[in-house]
């Protein structure tokens, strides 16, 4: 019940935030501009939508868990509501699990709300091309793909909050939480890479430190399958499901580490 | 169980360092060997001057710091364990809680934290607003639009929504006028009036003086005075007392 309670009001916080409702109007407002250029570039405009629609969802969801994820803890500890909040009968573990499903749960129904306005964009492009244009195209408008590709998004999402939630239970300054958490996003989305790294460089202790890298990363490039989706190629769903297990696996991981480092804190 | 013999508050040998310095931190004690206890429906002062330990004291009494070494238990039970916190309502000095919440929906949410659900949660909720004097209009208004007084009100209705046995307040009486001053005192009355340990820690003496059966007092983090206020009283005011334990 503890743990629910903390995740329903960390819901409430996030649906009343203005950083969240600033980057969902930021996010609407860009399907308005990949509706634009779609009509501008004869023949790609579907491809187009579908590509920005998809970053668009993916951008604005990665800068919530990190804005919003880093101040789980962090805000709470500057604002000092923490003293009162921890001061009930509540285990820390159970107060750090509430707040990362609480995130979780409002950047699934953020994920959600823009896979259904993309659609309903990509609806209209449907609706007003002829059937020679629709042929044309390498997957229909109305692809189910795209709701295979927001699932990933929304696994990928809750990777980056618990790894947020993970700075912040230690770090006083959201600053440099917000930093460390775009870092590892950013290196995570290049884990191929610096495994390929690893096996091309020369030194054996830069490439065992690459892989090494690349293996504690979170593989954030796992879960982009925006490529295949607005290429009409298959997405499938073994590889969904796997995918999703490796972010459940990792996001367990991460979290039980927050909450460890949480329940040895002291509050000064 | 715990028989009624048992204190609800019980601190033995309480000590806690604390790192400082960046490249070579060093151990920095704020508390050194606290002893005391506090008997149920007692009120109980802690005083002493800025930094003499008394909030590092209550924090370890809510397991928000962790002690060097030495004990702390509530009502009988092990400070550090959740389970200690059941019968224990907090105010932390200055308390400052959520903007975008209302006051009803901020002490139904520690309400729901205490283990109080549905509509029990919600009757006790509207009673310790009732209590603490907060309007009707007043409870449905956004926290952000507070004032400190009105925020130190909100606070003392998280810490009592639950009915506990024993209440802790960190300075209760800083940053009010004294009309919010007079408030505060009068709630706290009306706790013990009602049979609930108090357990609070102020440099204000004349709230000690108005409030306390006991006080101890703290400097440089060592308990240095310990008694019925009537006692330590008997030969000199408590200003006098006060200021010889901690010179």
């Amino acid at each position: 019940m503890t743990i629910a309670l903390i995740a329903w009001h960390v819901f409430k916080d996030g649906a009343r935030s203005r950083t969240m409702v600033s980057l969902v109007g930021f996010a609407f407002a860009l399907f308005g501009v990949s509706l634009l250029l779609g009509q501008l570039s004869a023949g790609q405009d579907l491809k187009i939508i579908k590509d920005i629609g998809l970053s668009v969802i993916e951008l604005s969801g990665v800068l919530m868990a990190v804005l919003l994820g880093v101040g789980l803890v962090a805000k709470e500890i500057e604002r000092r509501s923490i003293y009162a909040l921890l001061a009930r009968p509540i285990r820390r573990a159970d107060f750090i699990v509430g707040k990362y499903l609480g995130l979780v749960a409002t950047l699934a129904m953020n994920v959600a709300a823009m896979t259904v306005a993309l659609y309903l964009v990509l609806a209209y492009i449907n609706a007003s091309s002829p059937e020679a244009v629709r042929a044309s195209w390498e997957a229909p408008a109305l692809d189910p793909a795209i709701v295979l590709a927001s699932l990933l998004v929304v696994a990928e999402l809750a990777v980056l909050t618990a790894v947020a939630l993970f700075f912040s239970t230690f770090s006083s300054s959201v600053l440099w939480s917000t930093l460390f958490s775009l870092g590892v996003y950013i290196a995570g989305s290049m884990s191929t890479q610096l495994r390929d790294l690893a096996a091309a460089v020369g030194s054996r202790g830069a490439g065992t430190f690459a892989q090494v890298i690349g293996v504690v990363l979170p593989a954030f490039s796992a879960f982009d399958v925006k490529g295949q989706v607005v290429h009409g190629l298959a997405v499938p769903l073994s590889y969904v499901g796997m995918t999703i297990g490796y972010a459940a696996v990792y996001s367990i991981a991460v979290v039980l580490a927050a909450a460890l480092v949480f329940s040895r804190r002291n509050f000064e | 169980m715990t028989s009624s013999a048992t204190p609800a508050v019980s601190v033995d040998g309480l000590t806690k360092d604390f790192l400082t310095g960046f490249w070579r931190p060093r151990p920095k004690r704020a508390l050194d060997g606290v002893t005391f206890a506090v008997p149920p429906g007692e009120v109980f002062g802690l005083l002493g001057p800025n930094g003499a330990g008394k909030t590092t004291t209550l924090k370890l009494l809510m397991d928000l710091l962790r002690p060097t070494s030495g004990r702390a238990e509530l009502f009988g039970v092990n400070a550090q364990t959740h389970a200690a916190r059941q019968r224990v309502g907090f105010v932390p000095e200055q308390p400052y809680f959520y903007d975008h919440l209302s006051a009803d929906e901020l002490v139904q949410y520690f309400a729901g934290l205490s283990g109080l659900g549905g509509a029990d949660r919600r009757a006790k909720a509207a009673r310790a607003l009732d209590r603490t004097g907060i309007s009707a209009a007043d409870r449905r208004r956004p926290l952000r639009q507070f004032s400190k007084g009105m925020m130190q009100r909100v606070g003392l209705a998280q810490a009592v929504v639950h009915e506990p046995d024993l209440i802790v307040l960190d300075e209760p009486m800083s940053g009010l006028d004294p009309i919010g001053r007079r408030d505060v005192r009068e709630m706290i009355l009306a706790l013990r009036d009602e049979g609930r340990t108090i357990l609070f820690s102020s440099h204000i003496l004349s709230d000690a003086e108005q409030l306390c059966s006991r006080v101890g007092i703290l400097a440089r983090g060592r308990l240095v005075r310990l008694g019925a206020l009537a006692e330590l009283t008997q030969h000199a005011s408590l200003e006098a007392v006060f200021m010889e334990a901690v010179q």
